[in-house]
Formats: C-alpha cells, sequence, structure tokens
C-alpha cells in the first residue's frame, strides 16, 4: 500500500483546529491524535506514532519522522553498506511512508520499525554488503608507518586490527544471523522488537544472535586474547 | 568487552550524514509526501475506463429508498438515479446492488513459496501481487486496458503465441524487476514483473505461459451503493472508495485492525455517536458535521469503517454496511 489510497484528500492544513482527527472524506481516523499540535517548542511535539496515524490523514505530518531519526538510521545503514546509504536512507523513508497504514503501536515503536524496513532494504544489497566486510578485512594497519612511536599508536593499531577482523566476522555470518546481531549491536534493538520488526520469533531471534556471536567471538579469540593480555 | 560492545566501539564505521545527503532524502521524501496529497484527485475518473475487468453493476435490482424526507428518486428509462443539486452533488441516492470488480486472471499453477494474491485497482491498472513467503521475490500480474509503458530496455518475445515485449528495470539501487507484456486479448495488456528468484527473462516468460483466465473476487466486498457509483481506487485488499460519477462525492470503507474506542474524538466534526445493529453486531453511527462515519466489529477482532456523505440517511448507511463482507 502506497498511500491513502482512493480516499479524497479534502485535507486541512497541520494545526488548523480538525488536524489530526479523522474525517471520513480524508482517510483513515486518527485515533487518540491530539487536537492540535502547536509548532516550535519540542515539549508540544506528538509522539512519533500519533504522527503516524496523523499523516494517515494529513500526510504532511509524515515529515516531522525524517528528522527525528533519518542520522541514526544513516548510521545503522552506513555502517552495513558505506557511502550507498545515502540512497538507502531516502528509500527506508519512501517505504515507510507508504507503509505507514501497516504501522501498529502495539507491535513496536517507530524506531524499531524504521530500522526493520532500512534491514529490509539492506537485504537486497546483500552482496554488496559482504563485500564491503570483505574489502575492510583486508585493509592494512598503518600505511604511514609511523604508529608504533607511541601508546596511542599500540591502541590505533589493535583497534584496526579489530575492526578488520570484526569485519571479516561480519563477512562469514548468514544473512539472517547478521541482521539480528546488527539490529542488537548498532540499532540497540531489543530481543522483542527484532523478532517483530523481523517477523520471526524471539526464540529465533535469541537462537541467531547465540550463533552470530559465538562466530565473532572465534573470529575475534585471537585479537581479544591480546588485547586482555595488553 | 563482549561482542556486542566490540561491535559498537570498533566494528565498521562510516561517515556520518552530511547535510546535503539528509536534504536530498528529505526532499524525496516531501516529494512522495505531496504526490500522496494530491493523488486522489489527479487520478480521478482514470477508472470509469474498465477494460477487459469483469465489472457489473447490477442497476435496479435491489433499491434502497432513502427517507421519504430527502429522497426523490427519478426514474429514468427504469434506471433510479440520484437527484442532483446545481453543483452536481447530489441530495439524496437511491441504492442499488453493486458487484465488485473481479481480477480476470491467475497464475496455474501457483510457484511454489508464493502467498495468495493481494488486489489493488487504480487508474487504467488492476494488480495481483504476489509475495513471496521469504519476502525476497516477488511477482506482480498486472491487468490493463491499454498498452502499459515500457520499462527500461525492451526486446521483442512471443507470448501465447503473441507478441510480447521483454523489459528490464532496476531502480536506483534497487533490485532488478524483469516484465514481460503483451495483449492478450483486444484491448487486454497484461504484465507480468518478477524480482529475486523470478527476476530474469526466463523466469518471467515461464510465469507468463501459466497465466490462464479465472476470476478472482476480492477480499473486500460492498455489495449496496448509491446508483451512479463506481470504484474510485481499491488499495492491497483493505481499502475501498467509490465515487459518484457525476460529483466529488464519495464513500470509502475500510478494514482496520481494531475498533476505536473513541469514536467522539477522532471523527472529524463528530456530534455524537449511535449505537446500530449490523448484522445481528452491535456497532457505532458517528454523525458528523458533514460525514456519516460506521464502525462495525469484525469476529476477529478488527473493525471495517464505512465513511459515507451525510446526504445519505442512516438507514443507507447501514444498510450499505450490512453489505460489505471481508474475506480471508
Amino acid at each position: 500500500m502506497t498511500t491513502k489510497p482512493g480516499l479524497q484528500a479534502r485535507q486541512r492544513e497541520p494545526g488548523s483546529p480538525a488536524a489530526g482527527r479523522s474525517s471520513p472524506a480524508d482517510g483513515p481516523p486518527a485515533d487518540h491524535a491530539p487536537d492540535e499540535v502547536p509548532d516550535g517548542s519540542p515539549i508540544d511535539q506528538p509522539p512519533d506514532e500519533v504522527l503516524i496515524k496523523q499523516s494517515l490523514l494529513v500526510a504532511e505530518r509524515f515529515g516531522p519522522l525524517f528528522d527525528r531519526h533519518a542520522s541514526a538510521v544513516h548510521r545503522y545503514l552506513a555502517r552495513r553498506i558505506g557511502s550507498d546509504a545515502d540512497d538507502l536512507l531516502a528509500e527506508t523513508f519512501l517505504i515507510a511512508f507508504r507503509r505507514r497504514a501497516t504501522y501498529r503501536k502495539l507491535h513496536v515503536d517507530v524506531r524499531p520499525w524504521l530500522f526493520g524496513i532500512a534491514t529490509n532494504v539492506l537485504r537486497r544489497h546483500a552482496r554488496q554488503e559482504k563485500r564491503r566486510y570483505r574489502a575492510l578485512a583486508r585493509v592494512p594497519a598503518d600505511p604511514s608507518g609511523e604508529a608504533y612511536a607511541t601508546d596511542d599508536a599500540l591502541g590505533r593499531l589493535e583497534a584496526q586490527a579489530l575492526r578488520r577482523d570484526l569485519a571479516a566476522a561480519l563477512a562469514a555470518l548468514k544473512r539472517g544471523d547478521r541482521d539480528v546481531l546488527l539490529l542488537s549491536a548498532w540499532a540497540e534493538l531489543s530481543y522483542n522488537e527484532i523478532a517483530a520488526v523481523l517477523d520471526i520469533p524471539v526464540g529465533t531471534v535469541r537462537s541467531r544472535l547465540n550463533r552470530a556471536r559465538r562466530v565473532t567471538r572465534a573470529a575475534l579469540s585471537v585479537t581479544i586474547t591480546s588485547e586482555e593480555r595488553a | 568487552m563482549n561482542e556486542i560492545t566490540l561491535l559498537q566501539q570498533h566494528g565498521p564505521d562510516s561517515a556520518p550524514a552530511t547535510e546535503s545527503v539528509l536534504n536530498s532524502a528529505r526532499h524525496r521524501l516531501l516529494t512522495e509526501i505531496a504526490g500522496a496529497a494530491t493523488e486522489p484527485r489527479q487520478r480521478r475518473a482514470g477508472l470509469h475506463r474498465q477494460h477487459g475487468i469483469q465489472r457489473a453493476r447490477v442497476l435496479a435490482m435491489t433499491v434502497i429508498a432513502a427517507s421519504a424526507l430527502f429522497v426523490v428518486s427519478v426514474v429514468v428509462g427504469g434506471v433510479n438515479s440520484a437527484e442532483q443539486s446545481p453543483d452536481r452533488t447530489p441530495t439524496a441516492v437511491t441504492l442499488v446492488a453493486f458487484q465488485m470488480p473481479v481480477f480476470p486472471l491467475a497464475l496455474d499453477p501457483m510457484p511454489a513459496g508464493l502467498k495468495a494474491p493481494s488486489f489493488s485497482l487504480h487508474d487504467s491498472r488492476f494488480l495481483a501481487v504476489h509475495q513471496d513467503t521469504a519476502g525476497e521475490s516477488d511477482v506482480y500480474l498486472s491487468v490493463y486496458d491499454r498498452r502499459p509503458e515500457s520499462l527500461g530496455s525492451t526486446r521483442p518475445v512471443t507470448v501465447h503465441g503473441q507478441p510480447g515485449e521483454l523489459s528490464e528495470n532496476r531502480p536506483q539501487n534497487g533490485s532488478k524487476y524483469v516484465s514481460v507484456s503483451w495483449e492478450r486479448e483486444p484491448g487486454q495488456w497484461v504484465r507480468v514483473t518478477g524480482q529475486g528468484r523470478f527476476g530474469t527473462g526466463a523466469a518471467v516468460l515461464a510465469l507468463a505461459d501459466t497465466v490462464v483466465e479465472r476470476p478472482q473476487e476480492v477480499p473486500l466486498q460492498v455489495h449496496l451503493a448509491p446508483a451512479g457509483w463506481d470504484v474510485f481506487a481499491f488499495k492491497g485488499d483493505t481499502i475501498l472508495t467509490l465515487k459518484d460519477e457525476n460529483s466529488d462525492a464519495t464513500m470509502s470503507v475500510q478494514v482496520v485492525g481494531e475498533a476505536s474506542s473513541d469514536l467522539l474524538g477522532t471523527v472529524v466534526g463528530a456530534q455524537e455517536v449511535g449505537r446500530v445493529e449490523v448484522n445481528d453486531r452491535a456497532a457505532h453511527l458517528v454523525r458528523a458535521d458533514e460525514i456519516w462515519f460506521l464502525q462495525v466489529p469484525l469476529a476477529d477482532g478488527s473493525a471495517f469503517n464505512l465513511q459515507a456523505p451525510r446526504f445519505m440517511t442512516p438507514d443507507q448507511v447501514v444498510a450499505v454496511g450490512e453489505q460489505v463482507t471481508v474475506g480471508r
């Protein structure tokens, strides 16, 4: 479902007395939406789920969700796929806007919902993501050759080694396991939220996360051991 | 330090989004939003050009008179029509039996791993979306009343003995979609589009070979509607809008996950909420400034909302509600 299809758009401007309430001529009802949303004060900004409901009536109400979450979603995408995150960010929010009528607060908050959409967008770029991790795993350590002079430099070398090993571990993971691991690590979603946005049982989330952590731990064992020794 | 913390602190990273990147993405979103706000009006009338789709409104089979105070049904050649005000907005309507469009085709056999189709209808396109249970490979079967626009690079093929066109399209940074389209019969164009495991020329040609004529009813049905009204849009099996062919008046039905407990607070201009029975089920009818809003709970905990203009009578709104069926 892409928009508010087929519903006559006799929409009122946001902030007008009727904004946020449903009109049969306008579209689905925006249950429990406030009568009016004053502009300018963060305190008065409605919660995400209210904006979603209002956007069913007044599409423009979806806009603030971008400003609230775009940076975090971009960071998540960029860590997984690099510079192509710039395009996938827009794609994620376009999909979210088109599917806003299917959003249900009872299942998950808007933020994890957006990360779930971003994860599904990434699935179409799984090979590209894997290539990125493999490339990062091959990045040479400190090409300047000056790193051995100080403790800080030694720390940087260890960090670079860690980053390479982590990238190699991510490249080796199954896609579903990687999704769960990175939704947990980078998007900081709970088990229940991951289960909801990936549409899998919580038990599956646990088993995938355990497996992903085990594989990652094994790949890092040498690095971690040396770090602990230091 | 566990793996999660290591990933957070030392995992692959990338530059944060620049203002330029955010502005570009915001612009794309706002463009889409602006389009959504105006789309219904832009595509008005498109659905009146119906193409090989089986659609029939059975006029005058079931006539339910509006309340005597307002109704002036005008009988023209045995067909009941609505009385129109000078600006073409009706002041009363007559209800007649209504038959929803039927999707005329099907895939036989249905490829393994595909869910039952969901249907959408807008402008000249009637679409059946077959989603993959794994969420990666979809098949889109579209029926048009005119030749659809070519997508990307094309090459000629033969489908069911008819000349057709195979095309590939890859939206920016998106998956590849491969389509084959052909004129199945005069005035009926068909396009099969595949993505994922169906996104190859061989796959869509094989799918096209399985297209058979097999009418499929859409799950949301309205069997009673004002005379002279037609389907304006149908989306994703859950939203249906009917529109008066001679005015901007509309009536819509939407299936929602749960009933609202605060209709007075959520329906614009709500004046009062009354309890009514719809097919022996307790329902709520809201009288608002400009519309009627009927909410009918369904057995599975979901509900449907019927939004109708105020020139219909309460009895008519309930009568239409009693003729709404929600499948699946």
